[in-house]
């Protein structure tokens, strides 16, 4: 599949190189891919927490959900997307445990603002996996625009395309 | 909040190894815990403590699938307690716990022995820590997950996230019997936390 490009928890990559862009394990966090299916270029942004602002907006951006995906698409406008033909997928933000302070249930709050986000840059999300008790690895493929996304279903790895 | 991370190196020298040794506590208490319910011989390893950028942490622990038991800590020293396991080392585990063999797969009594040895052992390192430094510390009940890693820890992050581009990861291995297996208790303190057992740390200590 060509090169892997790995993005941490709090990071995001942009690139129109063949291979696939990746990310593990995302458990509240959100994980947003874009592609431009025209100049292939994709994207894929892994955040913890939904708006900078909520949090004084420190530290690094590419750990909020709203200057996060500001970013990626920055980003990927540079290196020859075109924002109208841009498609989002949307995954992660569940809960993997039940927790006593409300302000820990953060998966939702993420897949919300990623939506009002992308709403707002009249992205359409054509693909989501959101929600739900389950950790998700995510693959975007270069070539194609898809995502291979792989959950634990009984102690077992199991692989969808999306 | 300065950067958790120039926080923690302001730290004297002093200051690091008391903080070793008190998580030492809490981690030899767990062990000994451990073996008071197996009857087996368990060791403890001198935990680490290293300071790792949250970016990285998905790359330290890859997409392994996991068993962890996830217990959370509050009062006086907030923070996150996992203890993580393979899942045919939980497998073992649940045979030891429930005096049989090896437990073929993880039904709800196999899953309830593994819950009750992950909050054996956070107890036992919450009382210790407890007892060392005079703090009252709370506990949750204990929730059981098989997931990717990351994906467990990822509440963890999310909450040192919100003060710091960095978490402080300690780790100990707990093994048990003739190098049966290897068991992890990964602990997050929340940076609050970490400041407030140095402060009680150095009364302790007079330093």
């Amino acid at each position: 599949m060509g090169m892997e490009i790995r993005v941490g928890i709090g990071d995001y990559a942009v690139s129109k190189r063949k291979g696939v862009i990746s990310t593990y394990g995302l458990g509240s966090c959100v994980g947003v891919t874009l592609y431009d299916p025209v100049t292939k270029v994709g994207g894929l942004l892994h955040a913890l927490l939904p708006e900078a602002n909520s949090y004084n907006g420190k530290g690094n951006p590419a750990k909020y959900v709203d200057t996060g995906l500001q970013l990626l698409i920055r980003d990927m406008i540079k290196q020859g997307a075109l924002k109208s033909r841009i498609r989002a997928k949307l995954f992660g933000g569940s809960q993997m445990f039940m927790l006593s302070n409300e302000n820990l249930q953060i998966g939702k709050r993420n897949v919300e603002a990623a939506k009002r986000e992308l709403k707002k840059y009249k992205i359409p999300i054509v693909a989501e996996d959101t929600g739900g008790k389950g950790g998700r690895t995510i693959r975007l493929s270069l070539e194609t625009g898809e995502v291979f996304m792989k959950k634990v279903l009984s102690g077992n790895v199991v692989e969808v395309r999306l | 909040m300065a950067e958790y991370k120039d926080y923690i190196n302001s730290l004297s020298e002093i200051e690091k190894s008391a903080l070793l040794e008190t998580f030492n506590i809490g981690a030899s208490h767990a062990a000994t815990a451990l073996y008071q319910m197996t009857g087996i011989e368990t060791s403890v390893s001198v935990p680490s403590i290293e300071i790792v950028p949250i970016k990285d942490v998905g790359e330290e622990f890859k997409d392994e699938v996991k068993v962890a038991v996830y217990v959370e800590l509050g009062k006086e020293f907030d923070g996150h307690i996992f203890f993580i396991t393979d899942f045919q080392d939980a497998l073992k585990i649940c045979g030891l716990m429930l005096g049989t063999n090896e437990c073929s797969e993880l039904d709800e009594l196999g899953k309830s022995s593994i819950m009750e040895m992950g909050n054996i052992l956070a107890s036992a390192f919450a009382t210790a820590i407890s007892n060392f430094l005079g703090i009252t510390i709370d506990q949750t009940p204990p929730q059981m997950v098989i997931d990717f890693l990351p994906a467990i820890i990822d509440l963890a992050l999310i909450d040192v996230a919100k003060y710091s581009e960095h978490t402080i990861l300690l780790k100990t291995d707990i093994k048990l019997g003739e190098a049966l297996f290897k068991e992890h208790l990964l602990v997050f303190p929340r940076p609050d936390g970490m400041k407030a057992i140095l402060k009680k740390l150095k009364e302790v200590l007079g330093c």
